[in-house]
């Protein structure tokens, strides 16, 4: 049976989480098979190298803050579309539009998919480093 | 595809074949609002970055007719 409070609860335990660079929770979002799809390369990423991104991004930015957050919640998953804002060390504020799209199981994120726009790659890295 | 109150999220691989026969796809996720059994709102997240290779020769720059 579908339970929308733990789906929603999970989502923005998640995405919390990463804002508040709190990797333990993080990782217990996701499941032990979890994988991860991108737009960018159209391929799985793996848990371990999935949570090594992200541990990445919320060492590399000064803040990640996602906003505008809208989240549906379907049998076996949800959908949350938000906008992605970092804080550069150089203080630049970069912004994405994404939408996530998460399978659960028991409670944690077994598999999502990850949409985004490389062609609005520049207003996320700032003009210089999207160039490199 | 999977329903939710009030809408509908859906994510495919639109595959096209030109003309010419090149072949392209784009991976898309549209997130549906209904209302009355008609769409209201749509949301379309697609990768633009990937708009010269699904286009093929016609994006390509120098092309000769």
């Amino acid at each position: 049976m579908r339970r929308d409070c733990d789906m929603l609860r999970l989502c923005d335990r998640f995405f919390d989480a990463i804002e508040q660079n709190d990797f333990a929770t993080v990782e217990s979002c996701y499941a032990p098979e979890a994988i991860v799809w991108h737009s960018r390369d159209c391929l799985y990423q793996p848990r371990a190298s999935n949570l090594e991104t992200l541990r990445d991004g919320m060492t590399r930015f000064k803040k990640m803050r996602y906003r505008n957050r809208r989240i549906h919640v379907f049998e076996g998953g949800f959908v949350q579309q938000h906008t992605l804002f970092v804080t550069h060390q150089n203080d630049f504020v970069g912004q994405m539009d994404v939408c996530f799209v998460a399978y659960t199981r028991d409670g944690m994120i077994s598999r999502a998919y990850e949409y985004f726009d490389t062609g609005q790659i520049e207003k996320f890295l700032g003009p210089r480093e999207s160039k490199a | 595809m999977n329903t939710f109150d009030g809408g509908y999220v859906i994510q495919y691989t639109l595959h096209g074949v030109q003309h010419d026969g090149h072949r392209g796809a784009l991976w898309v996720c549209i997130v549906a609002l209904c209302r009355d059994g008609k769409i209201t709102r749509i949301d379309e997240y697609l990768d633009s970055g990937k708009f010269a290779a699904w286009a093929g020769a016609r994006a390509r720059p120098g092309r000769k007719e």
